[in-house]
């Protein structure tokens, strides 16, 4: 099964000096994912938040967290811009994170008039929030395949004092009340 | 009585001071002992979350959800377990453990944990006999979980991010979060600000 920040760390490490692309659910979770993405950033990225283009061309050295205030405009701004964002002679050591909102201006625009921005960070874009959403039979049936019993069964025995408590079963806890049937 | 029941209200409200950084915050402390060479780089790709229809589970990513610590000067064959449920909506914590296991420096079994129990369901977190027993937001310290005597220490209103600083206090050097220098600068200033005019 994907996990959403090994996708997350893909995209990040796909292209070192690109673009990387994470799609977001709405507005307020592209928040949370921007903070997701400083939290995962090597510290040797200097992460740093922008709204322009500019400024993330502007910083090679280091990973611009790109949040636009008007996505259809940054995206023809970085379809524009992709000699530059290449560099003349080392180029970025490190990538332009941009953010966008799932079915959005910036999406339509990518998808529209930019195609060659589309195909440069094809491979670089992520939904990690999809990704998190699991699939809950199928992590039943996961469940049920590593423990022998379903999400339900093992919580009877938790919650009976049956099961001995240590890291590992706290884990399994953890999991099956996330898939516990109601 | 009125003292417990003032420790239980305290420990409802800490389930909503987390915030949506709750995840960041807890991989960053992951992140500070992988920096001081505690842990495996790695493990800043594996705390990871997963959601089912609006609920939240932050876990480590390895196959039995522990981190394996090393270098600490007083634990030995360590392990660490760091695990929340929270609505992805509203950031309410339903549920946190941070689990410390391993060898104490007499080579006998030592577990260090803190756990705020889930709010779901018709009992709630209200387990056990009682909230001086058992109280929302406690802590085990002993060889193991299920050793007799159980003992639940009550937790202070702390939140689950402190709760881990805490555990981490216990064991990994210079991990302070709260320098008492720095206590005391923020008191001194509070009474600066006493004594100004308005």
């Amino acid at each position: 099964m994907r996990e959403a920040t090994q996708a997350l760390l893909s995209a990040l490490e796909r292209d070192v000096g690109g673009i990387a692309i994470i799609w977001c659910p709405d507005l307020g979770l592209r928040e949370w994912l921007v903070g997701e993405v400083e939290s995962v950033a090597p510290t040797a990225a200097r992460p740093f938040r922008t709204s322009s283009v500019e400024d993330a061309i502007k910083e090679p050295t280091r990973m611009a967290l790109l949040i636009p205030t008007d996505e259809k405009q940054v995206v023809l701004d970085l379809d524009g811009s992709r000699d530059r964002l290449r560099g003349d002679g080392e180029g970025r050591t490190q990538p332009v994170v941009l953010f966008l909102v799932r079915g959005g201006d910036g999406q339509r625009t990518l998808a529209e008039q930019a195609p060659s921005l589309s195909s440069w960070v094809s491979g670089s874009d992520t939904d990690p929030e999809a990704i998190a959403e699991i699939d809950v039979e199928a992590e039943r049936e996961l469940f049920k395949t590593r423990t022998g019993t379903t999400p339900k069964g093992w919580l009877a025995d938790w919650r009976a004092g049956v099961t001995p408590r240590d890291g590992a079963t706290y884990s399994l806890a953890y999991w099956a009340a996330l898939l516990e049937e109601p | 009585m009125k003292t417990w029941i003032r420790l239980y209200e305290q420990h409802r409200s800490v389930r909503n001071e987390a915030g949506e950084q709750l995840g960041q915050e807890l991989r960053a402390r992951l992140k500070g002992l992988a920096d001081r060479d505690y842990c495996d780089g790695a493990i800043v790709g594996r705390f990871n979350h997963r959601n089912k229809r609006g609920l939240r589970e932050w876990y480590i990513g390895n196959d039995d959800g522990r981190v394996a610590l090393v270098g600490l000067p007083t634990v030995s064959s360590a392990s660490l377990t760091v695990l929340a449920l929270v609505d992805a909506q509203n950031h309410h914590v339903h549920q946190f453990t941070a689990m410390l296991e391993g060898l104490n420096a007499t080579g006998q079994p030592l577990t260090v944990a803190v756990h705020l129990e889930d709010d779901r369901g018709d009992q709630g977190d209200r387990k056990g006999s009682g909230a001086c027993a058992h109280a929302a937001l406690h802590c085990h310290v002993g060889p193991n979980q299920y050793v007799e005597p159980k003992l639940r220490v009550p937790f202070g209103a702390v939140g689950p991010v402190q709760a881990l600083d805490w555990l981490l206090s216990s064991v990994v050097p210079d991990w302070e979060p709260a320098p008492w220098a720095a206590v005391m600068a923020v008191l001194a200033e509070k009474e600066n600000q006493k004594g100004k005019p308005r």
